[in-house]
């Protein structure tokens, strides 16, 4: 199964090398110390798209939906992204598992 | 906290019976006083050296941040669900013997280099599960900081409470509860759990691959892998104890992804072929 799993790895390098970059849909965010900047954003309902997070603050951050099983720790000062399945209209919660006692983040799905 | 204390608990009831053994075994030599002295060495320097491993792979995963972090957990929990298939195996091939095979191997090395063989016999067989156990927190310790580091760290507690108390209960009544009962069920249950790795690989290695598709351009049909198929949370969600814990052990998602529907019969499909093919030849 491990063989299986790295050759379509492999495959899936190789395609990425040779084809034309046409990226996802991107959202940048930052979370500094708990604050997420911007609190909320509002995508299309129905397309996949991807979240870039960036952690400003001082100490770690964990980007986190449980029921959307996205769970991202950020060390501090670390990039990284998430992809986001397509997603029926509605709103979803999102919050920094470090800092509870804050907002959050939204995304408005229309 | 389910899959650690899980874990550690069967790591340390195979760990203490080899302990038990060589222990047992050494009993009946002469000298045997410097002898389990070796033996103990033994067993410090193989712990040391899964503490040493655990240690590198924190390093290595700090080392990785971002990307490729997600990339080193997704390998290192694709390798602990394959060593979950080779415990299994191991134990399903060696189980019965296993006694007899550690007295002769014990035996050979104490005649070619005395006590340093019983040292090194003890070092490895510690070594092994100890790595065994490090790998398998790895994958669940990576993320887990605050509340979940803790619960992660009182279910290894408790893992190694249960494995000695277990190991006791066994070494005591073992004309009432066998050996092989004990571990024919935790091998459905680490097969179990190696499934439920299987599907966490694929959680965390998803949007990595999404966006791999979306830079090479790929075909629409080939991201409807890893969109969800069904909604049951209604009936059972994972994020509630009760469906969290199921997820941890089973696998279980109530918005599972086609690949996840696809992945996990074939795995166990392939767990009993394998497993009713190694019966058959012990037969």
């Amino acid at each position: 199964m491990l063989t299986r799993k790295f050759l379509t790895l492999i495959a899936l390098l190789f395609i990425t090398v040779t084809a034309i970059a046409a990226p996802l849909p991107t959202y940048e965010i930052t979370i500094k110390d708990g604050v997420f900047s911007p609190s909320s954003i509002e995508v299309p309902a129905k397309q996949r798209f991807k979240i870039i997070i960036k952690n400003i603050g001082s100490g770690p951050a964990e980007f986190e939906n449980l029921s959307m099983r996205v769970e991202k720790v950020l060390a501090a000062g670390v990039s990284s992204f998430v992809v986001i399945h397509p997603l029926k209209p509605g709103s979803y919660h999102f919050i920094d598992e470090f800092h509870l006692d804050m907002a959050g983040f939204t995304i408005n799905v229309k | 906290m389910w899959q650690a204390l899980f874990i550690v608990w069967r790591e340390s009831v195979e760990a203490l019976l080899v302990i038990g053994i060589l222990y047992a075994w050494i009993n009946h030599q002469a000298n045997s006083g410097h002898t389990k002295k070796m033996l103990w060495i033994g067993t410090a320097l193989g712990i040391l050296f899964a503490c040493a491993l655990a240690v590198g792979f924190t390093l290595a995963g700090e080392w990785f941040s971002g990307t490729g972090g997600d990339w080193f957990q997704v390998i290192m929990m694709a390798v602990a669900s394959i060593l979950i298939f080779q415990m299994v195996i191991w134990m399903q091939k060696n189980g019965r013997a296993m006694k007899k095979n550690l007295e002769t191997e014990a035996a050979q090395s104490f005649a070619q280099r005395g006590g340093i063989g019983i040292l090194l016999l003890a070092m490895l067989a510690i070594a092994r599960e100890g790595s065994e156990i490090v790998i398998f927190l790895y994958s669940n310790f990576a993320a887990a900081q605050g509340t979940a580091f803790w619960l992660l760290t009182l279910g290894s507690i408790a893992g190694f409470i249960l494995g000695y108390a277990t190991f006791m209960l066994l070494q005591l009544t073992s004309h009432i509860i066998s050996w092989r009962v004990f571990f024919n069920v935790s091998a459905v249950i680490l097969l179990l759990l190696g499934g439920a790795l299987l599907m966490s690989a694929l959680d965390k290695s998803s949007g990595l691959i999404i966006d791999m598709l979306a830079n090479a351009d790929a075909p629409e049909w080939s991201y409807t892998f890893f969109d969800p198929v069904w909604d049951s949370s209604f009936i059972l969600s994972d994020t509630t104890t009760m469906g969290s814990f199921i997820a941890s052990i089973t696998g279980y998602r109530a918005q599972p992804m086609l690949l996840g529907i696809i992945l996990i019969p074939l795995y166990w499909i392939i767990a009993i072929i394998w497993t009713q093919y190694n019966n058959r030849i012990k037969q």
